[in-house]
Formats: C-alpha cells, structure tokens, sequence
C-alpha cells in the first residue's frame, strides 16, 4: 500500500519541504511548537493546500498540484482527531459518535461501532452531551467518531495537549489500544518525546519545516538521544522490568546485557519502559567504582565528545543505546578521556525517577 | 370578561396574521443573506448591508410610500403583477404583510447574522472531515448552531411587525377587516370622539399578546440553548 506525503508550502517566511512515506500503524510527527507538523497534517486533510505537492493515501492520490486533482474535504476518508475534541455541542455522544458513520458510503466497515464503544469505554456517554463531558472523555468519543467515519488515514493533532497529567496516562492507553487493531496509517503529531517513543511505531522528527530523521522507534530512539545534546535535554533507553523487590523499593530493569536499578514499587514484572536519564545526573568514572553508594554503573565506550559553553557533553555508546552525560570542562581534563575511551557511567538509582511504561494494555 | 366586537377580533386576528405571515416569509431569506453576510466577502458587501438596513433608519412613512410607488397598481413592479398574475398587494392584508417583512428584515438578518458569526467554524471543519459535504454541514451543523439567533430574530421580527404603523398605512390604508391591525385600529378610534375606552381595550389587548409572545420566545430560546449549559451549571 502507498502512503506518501509530499508537500511543498510556504507560509510567509516559514517554508515547508517534506516527503514523508507512512507506515500502517502509528506514525508519529515529533518536533517543537512551529515545526509544521500542524500545517502538514492539515494539508493532508486538506484544510490546507499545499503550494507544490501530491498526497497519496491508501494508493489513492488526494492531491497532485502538477496534474492539478484536489480532492475536497469531504472525499478524502480522513478521520482527524483535532486537539480541542470539536464535538458538536447541540448533538448527544451517540450522534456525534455516529455522525461520519452515517455518511460513510463505501462499505468496507474497518471499525464496528460496537466494538468502537467497547474499546473506548464509551457506552455509559451515549446519552449524555458534550457539555458535561470531562476533557478525557471528550477526545475517548472524538477518537471514536474518527474512526466510526471508516477512514484510509487517521490523523491525531496532540489530543492529549489540553489534558492534566492523569487524563493523559489514561487517554494514551485508549491510544495503544486503537493502534493494536489499526489496519490503517495513523500520524500522532506531538510535541512531547515520551508520548512520541510510547506510541509510534515510527517517528518522523521534523524540524523548521522538514523532515530530519525518520524510523523505527529504537533507531528514533538513539538519534533523539545523540543529536539533542543541549544541557536540559534528557537520554531515554528502552529496556525490560526483570526484578522487582518491594521490600527494598527497588526494580532492576535490564538495557541490553546491562541493567540498572531504580527507586520505584509502581512497575511490574515484564513490563517494556523506557527509562529517562538526565545528562547531569552521570557520573564517569575510569576505575571501575565498587566502593561507591550508587548502584548503578554502566560499562560504556565514549563516541564522541562535544564542547559546549563551559561544559562538555559525552556521547556514551553501550550496546547500542546511546545517553549523554554532561561534565564540567575541569572534570574532563581531569579524567583526561579521549573518543573511543571505555569509562563507567554512575547512575544514582534515585535520581531515576521517570520511567515510562509502554506495554500498557 | 370583555366581549369583543367583530371590528376587534378581526383587527386582533389580522395583526397576528399579518405579523406571524411577515416573519414566516422573512425567514429563509434572513438565513441566506445573513450566512453570506456572516461568512463571505464580495464587493459592496457594506453597501448591501445598509440598503437591507436602510428600513430601520428611514422614516416609516418614506418606506411605505416607496412601496406604494413600486408594488402599488400603479407602480412599477404592482403593475407587472397586476398585468400577469393578476395579483395585487393594493389594500391587501398581503400588503400589510409585504410592508411588516420590509421593516422587520434588518432586525432579523442582523440577530441571524450575528448568531452564525458566533459559530466556531471548527465545528464545520471537523464535520467535512467526517465527510459531510457544504450543503450537509450548513444543514446539520450551521442552522442548529444558530437557532438562537434565528428564534431571537424570529421573535424580534415579530415584535415588529405587531408594532408597525407607519409603512403599513402609507402602503395600505386602514380599512377595517382587511388591513386594519391593532395598531391602527387604536389610531382610528383615538380621531374619533368617545373612542378613548375602545382604544384603551385594544392597547391592553396588544400588551397582553406581546407579553405571550415574549414568554413563548423565552420558552423557546431556553430549549434552544440548553446545550450550551455549562457542566457545572
């Protein structure tokens, strides 16, 4: 199947320039405020156009600027799940949840509304309005109403942007769900990295109006770690719960052949996590550090050493997993390391204190 | 209880007439033209929108000698009518329902415009994603959208046409059974000696449908909005 995004725009000074190929699947969009994810989902809808361009989606091509085909709105069979919810306020939860179904003229049905209601827990809103409606609740029936319209494309604009913590947690287990029975390309645009590596089983990185990374979630994973280097920006590894001990509020979670502990008693046995690590809480070491409180270190290679202002930033490598780990100009001519030097990277198990769970169905 | 004269009845009977006839004609006309003037740009767009208001800041009496002179039998448009269809606003509760939709319009278009002006158009963007074509969404998304603003500008229009005077006696007279509304009809027996009593019955009458009136709108519009209720209402 063909899904392909070729878009080129400009919006005043801004310029968009981006060919993107879809996976079946969640494909997610990840890049700060501005980037043009918004504006390219937007021209996939085709809210937008795009100035130069062709969008096929499900071998279907919904716009080709050179052969001149734009297909409306309306024609594109694309279920967009918008960040303020958008139900209409004058029809209850069914009527809304049925409102693209009803429309829907080809008759391939890829989602039940039976199942839809059961997979989003929504069979106790169908009477209500969205006026009382929570937010959470809200985007579980906007979700619902997207699918139900039958759609080649599902898009996913930040829906969980305006949702506190706890909704959110809950909204993207709603999401997992839907992307184990997708049988169609779903693109979540997101500003957040651990929503990005929770739910896309690729992830485009788009920067300043193009696309600068695309692939799995792993290899997304490595290169989000190696190429945001400034002081605040955290390392994520993925890894697996192998040991949890509650009497000692300790869970080992195993990274390749390496394993580091962390102060945590809300994780579970198996569970896959992607563990956040903060540059500033390593420590290298060249000895190998047996008599220190920590319990955790990291056998690693270090692959490249990048001078920033007053600090130095280390690229560890161990296994194939990459985390930064930010040192002081003094330190680093103390340890005296070059490229390609084997250390030991000191993690304090407390200071790991966001682990993400992403086996969470 | 009052015992009300032939003369009354029908005076009350043709003012509700007259007046529900007037809004009900206005209103596919107000819709239309208040979308477009909502939601589109075209050349002169304020210059149309001063001539459809142009009734609410003219004298009464100058709109209804205008429509004297073009649907009146001698007058342009009348005279065609006439000819052809063989029909006539000329002395006609028609007439005095063609001058109660002129000057009641503008207050309908203006409550409909702004009622559809206040529709956030995401909900319209959302429904075309879902696939509901332009025709589709300004059915099942625009027109219950703004209901408000169409009761409101129903009832304004209404209000109006009860209270209209001046057009309508200029167009077409004041002639008992026929165009003679309860507005006039208070007119005509405040010139005639002893009339002060029949006038006084008939303006308490007029105040008694326009608070109905009120009351049933109110009624209404409450339904109407009732989703916009906030959750912690």
């Amino acid at each position: 199947m063909n899904n392909i995004i070729f878009i080129k725009k400009k919006i005043n000074d801004f310029k968009i320039d981006v060919k993107i190929n879809l996976i079946k699947g969640i494909n997610c969009f990840f890049g700060p405020s501005g980037a043009g994810k918004t504006s390219i989902i937007n021209c996939v809808a085709g809210i937008n156009r795009s100035i130069n361009g062709s969008i096929i989606i499900n071998n279907k091509t919904l716009e080709d600027t050179r052969k001149n085909i734009f297909v409306p709105i309306h024609k594109r069979n694309i279920g967009y799940i918008f960040q303020d919810s958008r139900l209409f306020p004058h029809l209850s939860i069914k009527n809304n949840l049925t409102y693209g179904l009803k429309l829907n003229k080809n008759n391939n049905k890829n989602f039940s509304y039976d199942e839809i209601i059961k997979l989003l827990s929504l069979k106790n809103l169908l009477h209500r309005y969205p006026y009382n409606l929570s937010g959470g609740e809200k985007q579980r029936v906007a979700i619902g109403r997207a699918l139900l319209s039958q759609p080649d494309l599902l898009l996913m604009d930040e829906p969980l942007v305006s949702l506190d913590q706890d909704k959110r947690d809950e909204l993207v287990r709603y999401i997992v769900k839907i992307g184990d029975i997708l049988n169609i390309p779903a693109i979540y645009v997101s500003h957040s990295i651990s929503e990005t590596f929770m739910l896309g089983d690729r992830v485009h990185f788009i920067k300043n109006g193009e696309l600068i990374y695309s692939g799995n979630r792993d290899s997304a994973l490595n290169y989000y770690n190696k190429n945001n280097n400034s002081i605040f920006k955290d390392s994520y590894i993925k890894g697996k719960v192998i040991n949890v001990d509650l009497s000692e509020g300790l869970t080992k979670i195993k990274l390749g052949r390496e394993s580091i502990t962390v102060f945590s008693s809300t994780l579970h046995l198996d569970q896959k996590v992607i563990v956040k690590i903060r540059s500033t809480d390593i420590i290298i070491s060249q000895a190998v550090p047996d008599k220190i409180s920590s319990l955790n270190y990291i056998h690693a290679q270090i692959d490249d050493i990048i001078y920033q202002e007053g600090l130095i930033c280390l690229i560890l490598n161990f296994e194939k997993n990459i985390i930064k780990a930010h040192i002081t100009k003094k330190s680093f001519t103390k340890l005296k390391i070059k490229k390609g030097t084997k250390c030991f990277a000191i993690i304090k198990a407390l200071n790991i204190n966001d682990v993400i769970n992403i086996t969470l169905v | 209880m009052i015992n009300l004269s032939q003369d009354e009845l029908s005076a009350i009977y043709l003012s509700l007439k007259i007046a529900f006839t007037a809004s009900l004609i206005n209103l596919p006309f107000a819709i239309i033209i208040g979308y477009l003037f909502a939601r589109k740009n075209f050349y002169f767009k304020k210059f149309f929108i001063s001539l459809l208001n142009l009734p609410l800041v003219l004298p009464p009496v100058v709109t209804g000698y205008l429509l004297l002179i073009t649907f009146g039998t001698n007058g342009a448009i009348g005279k065609f009518m006439l000819e052809y269809f063989n029909f006539s606003f000329a002395f006609k509760w028609t007439g005095a329902a063609l001058a109660c939709a002129v000057m009641g319009f503008p207050l309908m278009i203006r409550a409909i415009k702004v009622s559809i002006e206040m529709i956030d158009i995401k909900y319209e963007e959302a429904a075309r994603t879902l696939g509901a074509n332009k025709i589709i969404v300004f059915i099942s998304i625009t027109l219950p959208l703004s209901l408000p603003g169409i009761v409101a500008g129903f009832t304004l229009c209404f209000a109006r046409a009860l209270g209209e005077f001046g057009a309508t006696v200029t167009f077409v007279s004041n002639i008992p059974g026929e165009t003679q509304t309860l507005s006039t009809a208070i007119y005509n027996f405040l010139q005639i000696p002893n009339g002060e009593l029949m006038a006084m019955r008939l303006t308490l009458i007029s105040i008694f449908i326009s608070i109905a009136a009120l009351i049933l709108s109110e009624t209404i519009f409450d339904r109407v909005i009732k989703y916009k209720r906030e959750k912690n209402e």
